[in-house]
């Protein structure tokens, strides 16, 4: 009778700690979101990321303050890169030609509840890291696959010292480990700005415009086609136009899940023979009726072409789901 | 409007030729399509040179002496009805025949490069770039981790 007892209340600490665990954790991840507005420091980072072709690695410099980073990148084969993040407008700084190119900031639809709403937060482990204690938090998706992410969370501030994201297939996507930081520095507003005496242009990227769907099919000359289907979890983003130099215009429709999106690109047809020619990317998986199939670390692409127009679906999603999204295009 | 109709028609466009239908259209192409742009700066160039070059009058004695020297040309003699059936004509004809099988064939068998327009559509990883860095504003997004994509493509370099 005893050890029923005894059973039975370590089983409902057991369950009990699992329920305590779980807002925890999702409060971990509110405040991990918010303190990139709040906090004021300076740090060098490693970032790695994974490609089909290798890897691209660097060390960076960041600075943050008032809700806007700088990211020096020192690798050399990168240039001396230099981004600012305003918040509102991204700024890349190109050493080499002393050229400023400001872009707007795409603003996504997602919050930080969507992510939460797909993805599971759970408190895995509690570890020292740069003399600090952090909470290590993991967000896999709560219905069948997708990508997933682990974050080292400092306890004291909710700075994101180390982030792991990975794929649907559970491989590696991209690293960013803090390897020091500087918690009382005040970095100067100059920082933040574009320097004086460099030559400041307007990006010719022009993707962060939301458009009407109507507005957007008369600007391109064909009907731009909706899914009829997107896998559950997803929200739309918004209609854009992606018009990037020595491109022809496409239209680009993009859903978003919080840690995962969907876009479809949709243009016309190259002249020439041949469905699909010249599109070589990523590891080409085959073919499925008039669709083509390519996979890589950085996910996955479906291309059909029907009646003149070419639609590309990429997304970290099983291959069905990819066919489901593109045979519903309407 | 397609590159290739677009470049079958600017030398027309280049010198007023088109109605204003076609001219309204082919400006909205070159809008959008650098290659189209170059192309009529490079037939502009054309015509610039061309209306450069002073007009010469022909010598007052140039028909005269062409006329001479035609008129002093011996008469040909024709040839029997079945020289010509069994010689130039159906040789004439097969050899073009034969040339043109030869050309149709070295043109479809041959590896096409892919035209300017083929080439622009076809560069997937400038759609997958466009993919990742739309997640620079999605929440809890590797940012330094997207910057360095961004470096790393020399297809993302400024345009000044």
């Amino acid at each position: 009778m005893r050890r029923l007892w005894a059973i039975g209340i370590l089983l409902v600490m057991a369950v009990g700690s699992a329920f305590a665990q779980r807002p925890d954790a999702a409060q971990r991840v509110r405040t991990a979101y918010q303190a990139e507005s709040r906090l004021r420091l300076s740090g060098v980072m490693r970032t790695t990321t994974v490609l089909q072709t290798g890897e691209v690695s660097s060390e960076v410099v960041v600075y943050r303050k008032g809700g806007m980073t700088r990211y020096e990148y020192r690798a050399p084969e990168l240039g001396g890169l230099v981004l600012i993040d305003r918040g509102e407008t991204l700024i890349r700084l190109n050493p080499a030609t002393r050229t400023a190119t400001v872009e707007s900031v795409h603003r996504s639809p997602a919050t930080v509840d969507l992510v939460l709403k797909n993805y599971q937060p759970s408190l895995v482990a509690r570890e020292q890291m740069l003399g600090r204690q952090v909470d290590v938090v993991t967000l896999k998706p709560r219905r069948g696959s997708g990508p997933s992410r682990k974050m080292w969370i400092d306890r004291q501030t909710g700075l994101v010292l180390r982030t792991e994201q990975y794929n649907s297939a559970g491989k590696l996507v991209s690293r960013s480990v803090y390897l020091s930081v500087d918690w009382n520095a005040n970095p100067e507003d100059s920082l933040f700005t574009v320097p004086a005496g460099w030559k400041q242009v307007e990006s010719p990227v022009q993707s962060e415009r939301h458009w009407e769907k109507a507005e957007l099919s008369a600007r391109l000359g064909f009907t731009v086609r909706e899914p009829g289907y997107v896998p559950p979890g997803f929200v739309l983003d918004g209609f854009h136009l992606v018009y990037r130099p020595n491109t022809l215009p496409s239209a680009h429709i993009r859903y978003v899940d919080g840690l995962n999106s969907i876009s479809i690109f949709e243009h016309r047809c190259p002249p020439g023979p041949g469905r699909g020619r010249g599109f070589q990317w990523g590891r080409r998986m085959g073919r499925r009726g008039n669709c083509e199939f390519f996979t890589s670390n950085e996910g996955n692409v479906v291309v059909k072409e029907s009646s003149g127009i070419r639609f590309i679906v990429v997304g970290d999603l099983p291959e069905a789901e990819l066919q489901k999204v593109i045979d519903s295009l309407r | 409007m397609q590159c290739t109709e677009v470049k079958t028609k600017l030398a027309d466009y280049s010198v007023g030729l088109l109605n204003e239908r076609e001219r309204r259209a082919i400006q909205e192409h070159l809008d959008g399509c650098a290659s189209c742009r170059q192309e009529l700066r490079a037939l502009e160039r054309v015509d610039r040179l061309l209306d450069a070059v002073p007009l010469e009058e022909p010598p007052a004695h140039l028909w005269q002496s062409i006329r001479s020297r035609i008129e002093a040309q011996p008469q040909p003699v024709r040839p029997s009805f079945w020289r010509n059936w069994f010689t130039l004509p159906r040789l004439a004809l097969g050899g073009a025949i034969a040339a043109t099988l030869l050309v149709a064939l070295a043109y479809f068998t041959a590896p096409r490069p892919p035209s300017d327009e083929e080439h622009l559509h076809a560069d997937p990883s400038q759609l997958m770039q466009t993919h990742q860095m739309m997640s620079w504003g999605d929440p809890l997004s590797d940012k330094a981790a997207l910057g360095a994509l961004i470096a790393s493509r020399p297809h993302t370099q400024e345009v000044p």
